[in-house]
């Protein structure tokens, strides 16, 4: 049939509306419809940005090297966004395309062409490119063993790239020095899962914003971070505006609040004694709303230390014995070793011990708690008086107390009101914060006393910062202490698993995993950690107190570095050797998001230059090293030994030169997963630049055009991966299922996805390990055996106690953070992100309509700050910290709002590195730093 | 893709190769590599330019012509004293919305966004999570439906904040070139939507 041009798009526009309206077409005029853009070829994929995880539509064009993207709009079909997209989702169709994407290896040479740590960059082939990352490994692991081998590795990786990353790190090189970026962003959340559920991953899901009647943003600026879970809350909330209650808690006033009933503006930490607040409300002034049958069943009592430090570099470490930090920067660092009580946090620490004024020395953090009874967390609860908690915690000097206590009270309402359904949701808030696990642990406290969490509608959320910090970074577990599916490096039996999984010999695995990614920073700046290798993050635009990462980069002589990326950013910079990678749509993927829903793609265009997978990279340097290289006997830094296991690597068939190659990637398992682009329908019409090469014939690692693996590597990878977590909660579907749906949240059991965790409706393996008639079961093995005490410490003569499917509420007080303004730094610096851009800024400021519409990174201000300063709306300032200093322009009129004392500054910008002046403390227990409060003085240029 | 070709594309790329050999002709510093270009240790050198955004007053500013085909519009007029979007005052509703637009010369907010492409949910007592709406299509055999239920009139209240996809822009001169090309089903294309036509074309992934 043939149809004019007219009649085409007339037809187009019947089908739709006849669509909309749920009448039928004939199927001549549908037919029609379809082949409208003939020329385009749509499929789906998921967002290459937030952990919201949209699902969008990528139409491309063009044959062979030469299609490309041309369009994007959002799935209709997936339930996360369902047709709706943020500008950054629609602008997935340019981030491929900027001009200076990277094509090909460079290295820093000499006009010999020999490598040289000073020498500018020059292209070099693959084989070039490896042979140097081969020599430096090489040199690493004879200086200080498979600890000196790192990895910056990435909540953006797709879970392939994460998984083959992982295994040659922890297989291969025996080295658990790879811990990924989303450590800066949810590290605190996942001790929050771990202590209270003792399994990783949220309950909820994002069906809790149609279902609830309430909706708290502690510290998170949900309309700008994630667009498109508060385009749902906005949704709900205008839909019921009278019943539906929003309440923005945060440090500055932002988009989140320009929905919301409440804007409480707290001064920054003082959170915990928020959340410590709405407890006492509900334990001392409304017992009655204390669900008791719940917490009898399903709850205990718990509480750890409070002398933990910050998680800053400790007297002793060899950087600081060599005088690489300075008077200021010792200042605030002294602090880690000891510090005394304040007056702010005095009234809090009291039922632990201390007062005003005592010296509190601090031990390196720990994870240790025990249990108490509910009489001693009603105990710790005392202090948190509205008068006590008011006083200290009110943001804006310019708000009346009257007006912010009123705003309290009503907050701790709406979780003690019976009827009234609640969410509370955060993310970097509450996780980079220096008792980012604390305040993690302090938002279910509420939830729990009143029964309101893990069911439809209600509960406490923590939303994830990255596309795939929960499928990759947490669940593959590219954390230096974990395996997969929340197994762990220090725990035999899961090394056991591990490594049966793997076909590798027993006690190949490393078993101390400590080396997180600031302690890896500051093992390059002690001369200890030799090649480290930066996969799909930023890690030197990314990491605070930056100056001293960058100069260890550039002036350790015998340290080698390596970056991977689509474009040069600050990392690449810094480095001895980039690569090319492949980008998100140049290859087959998959990502998990904030409510467990894993998502795959498939490669839509052929990657550009000589670009080439991460996947591929890592498998490619398996092929470079074989079981005598690497499977010899070690002795770690802490005096630990690792066997030698290359007798028994013989002993399962393996010869001394079996590469990893072989051993891990391309082995038989790997091999019975087909390569056939002819009879499956997944594979059918789609490129696989891994597996078949391309007709780009890039010359690969070994100096040959590489022709592809022959087998389907990204199934392979899913596949292995998938099993480790099937039968443990963590179950995946299989591989092609994922091709069909618009994802499915895990654990999917009999099929099934698991919408609300924990509760027996909804998530089977509640029956499973309680019972038929359980109604709750709080599962998670982590944890679960502990001994008993008060808040002041454990009593080991009482013995340990089982705590089977048992969740906890946690006491944990306030304290101060250990950098607050003072007279010399007078101002508090709040760093995080703006709509337009994605994290370092290297893809989205390559799309001139992102680019355009925020340009760069501003210092949002009061205007009576400014006024004091002697500076006006754009002028340039000093913003200096005891660390560093950036120049920014000033912004008093635009979409951050901050109180007078804080600014506000985004980390987008390479021309400007806040990061320089921000301070690496962390979460003791997390290891998660604080980017959202350090003391900062601002001048005129 | 032949060997002189690959010399070409990195030619293109760092600008300054000579091709073939890896000599200091054809090398290139940290600082071009970069957007900063500058150190990464000196601060001083930096260069920041002050921009200006959209000044031209609503119903005065020439459209701007869209990115690709139905990618939502850019906004080409000042929106001083019109954000923030609070949940009580939307000033863009008072131009775009349909009715009002073509008097007053503002883009009228499309059909798809009179559209609830979300179903209603809600727990029914067997605890059972239902969806209610509209299904509209039913692609790869069924796994996820596609709803669209008309909001008649109404803007659907998802799409409230507009500036989660509308952003204004400043002149600022992009720092590097995209090469992204827009392929537009018609000329009408680059200044409208027929998005509410398009919706869901091709969600048939899995033949």
């Amino acid at each position: 049939m043939s149809l004019s041009r007219r009649d085409f798009l007339k037809s187009t526009a019947a089908a739709s509306a006849a669509a909309a309206v749920g009448i039928s077409i004939p199927d001549e005029v549908k037919a029609a419809a379809d082949t409208t853009q003939s020329s385009w070829r749509w499929d789906k994929a998921a967002c290459r940005f937030c952990g919201t995880g949209c699902g969008i539509m990528l139409a491309t064009k063009g044959e062979g090297k030469d299609r490309r993207i041309v369009a994007v709009k959002g799935d209709p079909a997936a339930p996360v966004n369902r047709g709706l997209n943020c500008i950054k989702g629609y602008f997935n169709a340019k981030i491929m395309y900027g001009a200076d994407r990277l094509t090909t290896p460079l290295l820093r040479m000499n006009d010999k062409g020999e490598f040289d740590k000073h020498g500018r960059f020059a292209p070099v082939s693959w084989k070039r490119a490896y042979d140097e990352m081969e020599k430096h490994i090489r040199y690493a692991l004879k200086k200080s063993g498979p600890e000196a081998v790192a990895v910056f590795a990435s909540g953006q990786y797709t879970i392939m790239e994460g998984y083959a990353a992982q295994k040659m790190m922890t297989a291969g090189f025996r080295s658990n020095a790879i811990d990924p970026n989303a450590r800066h962003c949810m590290a605190s959340a996942v001790v929050g899962f771990y202590q209270t559920f003792g399994i990783d991953e949220p309950s909820g899901c994002y069906d809790d914003i149609e279902l609830t009647d309430t909706i708290i943003a502690w510290g998170s600026n949900m309309a700008e971070m994630h667009p498109i879970l508060w385009s749902r809350c906005t949704d709900r909330k205008l839909s019921n505006p009278d019943r539906v209650k929003v309440v923005s808690i945060q440090t500055y006033t932002h988009r989140t609040c320009d929905l919301a009933d409440d804007t409480i503006i707290f001064r920054p930490q003082t959170d915990l004694l928020l959340w410590n607040y709405v407890a006492r409300e509900i334990v001392y002034n409304h017992p009655e709303a204390i669900d008791w049958d719940f917490i009898k069943k399903h709850i205990v009592f718990t509480v750890g230390p409070v002398n933990i430090g910050y998680g800053m570099r400790r007297a002793g470490e060899p950087s600081l014995k060599a005088g690489r930090y300075d008077a200021k920067e010792m200042q605030t660092i002294k602090k880690e070793m000891s510090k005394k009580v304040g007056f702010r946090e005095a009234p809090s620490l009291e039922p632990y011990g201390y007062k005003e004024g005592d010296m509190m020395k601090n031990t390196a953090g720990t994870l240790k708690h025990w249990l108490i009874s509910f009489e001693e967390y009603k105990k710790s609860l005392e202090p948190y008086t509205l008068d006590y908690i008011a006083k200290v915690s009110k943001g804006d000097p310019d708000e009346s107390l009257d007006v912010y206590k009123a705003k309290l009270k009503r907050l701790a309402s709406y979780y003690v009101e019976k009827n009234r359904k609640i969410v509370s949701f955060w993310t970097m808030g509450m996780n980079q914060h220096t008792r980012g696990s604390w305040v993690n642990t302090l938002s279910y406290n509420a939830h729990f006393l009143v029964n309101k969490q893990a069911k439809p509608g209600n509960g406490a959320y923590s939303l994830t910062g990255q596309p795939s910090a929960c499928g990759t970074a947490r669940e593959v577990g590219t954390f230096c202490h974990r395996l997969p599916a929340d197994l762990m490096v220090k725990v035999k039996k899961h090394r056991v698993i591990a490594e049966k999984r793997w076909h590798i010999p027993e006690n190949t695995l490393n078993p101390v995993g400590n080396q997180h990614i600031m302690q890896i920073h500051r093992d390059i700046e002690d001369r200890f950690i030799k090649f480290a290798w930066v996969n799909v993050c930023n890690a030197y635009q990314d990491s605070a107190s930056a100056k001293h990462w960058l100069k260890a980069a550039r002036e350790i002589e015998d340290f080698f570095l390596v970056t991977s990326d689509g474009y040069p950013g600050i990392s690449a910079m810094v480095s001895d050797l980039v690569l090319p990678s492949a980008m998100i749509y140049e290859k087959w993927g998959a990502y998990g998001n904030a409510e467990r829903r894993s998502q795959h793609w498939r490669q839509q265009v052929l990657p550009v230059g000589d670009a080439m997978s991460d996947t591929w990279q890592w498998v490619e340097l398996s092929k470079r090293f074989t079981v005598d290289d690497l499977w010899g006997p070690y002795t770690l830094r802490n005096g630990k030994k690792l066997a030698d296991v290359r007798g028994d690597a013989r002993a399962m068939g393996y010869s001394g030169d079996t590469t990893m190659f072989d051993v891990l990637f391309a082995n038989d398992r790997a091999k019975a997963f087909k390569a056939d682009r002819v009879n499956d329908p997944i594979q059918r019409g789609y490129d696989d630049s891994e597996v078949f090469g391309d007709e780009r014939n890039v010359v690969g690692s070994d100096g040959k055009v590489f022709k592809g693996y022959g087998f389907f590597l990204h199934k392979y990878l899913w596949e292995e991966y998938a099993d480790f977590g099937r039968g443990h909660g963590h179950d995946l579907a299989p591989f092609d299922v994922y091709q069909r749906v618009r994802g499915l949240r895990w654990p999917v059991v009999n099929g099934k996805e698991t919408l609300w965790r924990f509760n027996g409706e909804y998530d089977p393996y509640v029956k499973h390990f309680a019972g038929p008639d359980a109604d709750f079961a709080f599962y998670g093995p982590i944890a679960k055996n502990l001994l008993q005490g008060d808040l002041r410490g454990p009593d080991k003569s009482r013995g340990k106690k089982a705590l089977k499917n048992k969740a906890k509420i946690f006491a944990r007080p306030y304290m101060d953070p250990p950098e607050m303004p003072d007279s010399e730094y007078d101002t508090w610096l709040c760093t995080g992100r703006v709509l337009e851009h994605w994290h370092s800024g290297t893809m989205t400021m390559r799309v001139p309509e992102l680019f355009r519409a925020v340009p760069e990174a501003l210092c949002y201000m009061h205007p009576k700050n400014a006024e004091e300063k002697g500076l006006k709306r754009g002028d340039l300032a000093w913003v200096e910290s005891r660390r560093g200093k950036v120049r920014a322009r000033v912004e008093t009129r635009g979409r951050n709002r901050p109180p007078r004392g804080l600014v506000f500054i985004p980390w987008f910008d390479e021309k400007i590195l806040i990061n320089k002046v921000c301070l690496d403390a962390t979460c003791p227990m997390s290891k998660q730093t604080d980017y959202k409060k350090c003391a900062v003085k601002i001048y005129k240029v | 893709m032949n060997k002189m070709n690959k010399i070409a594309l990195s030619i293109a790329i760092v600008g300054v190769f000579v091709a073939g050999c890896a000599t200091v002709n054809s090398s290139v510093s940290d600082e071009s590599l970069s957007l900063r270009k500058a150190n990464v240790q000196n601060e001083n050198t930096i260069k920041l330019h002050k921009v200006t955004y959209a000044e031209a007053a609503p119903g005065n500013a020439k459209t701007i012509e869209r990115s690709y085909d139905n990618a939502p519009p850019l906004i080409p007029h000042s929106v001083d004293g019109l954000v923030p979007i609070t949940k009580n005052n939307n000033s863009c509703l008072g131009c775009h919305m349909p009715e009002v637009a073509p008097s007053v010369h503002a883009t009228a907010i499309p059909k798809s966004h009179f559209m609830n492409f979300r179903p209603t949910e809600l727990i029914a007592k067997n605890v059972k999570l239902i969806k209610k709406g509209k299904i509209v299509a039913r692609p790869n055999g069924g796994a996820n439906d596609v709803f669209a239920t008309p909001t008649h009139g109404k803007l659907y209240a998802g799409r409230y904040n507009c500036t989660q996809c509308h952003v204004v822009q400043s002149n600022a001169k992009p720092l590097v070139g995209n090469t992204f090309t827009p392929d537009y089903m018609n000329k009408k294309q680059m200044n409208q939507s027929n998005l509410i036509n398009t919706f869901d074309q091709g969600v048939n992934t899995v033949k």
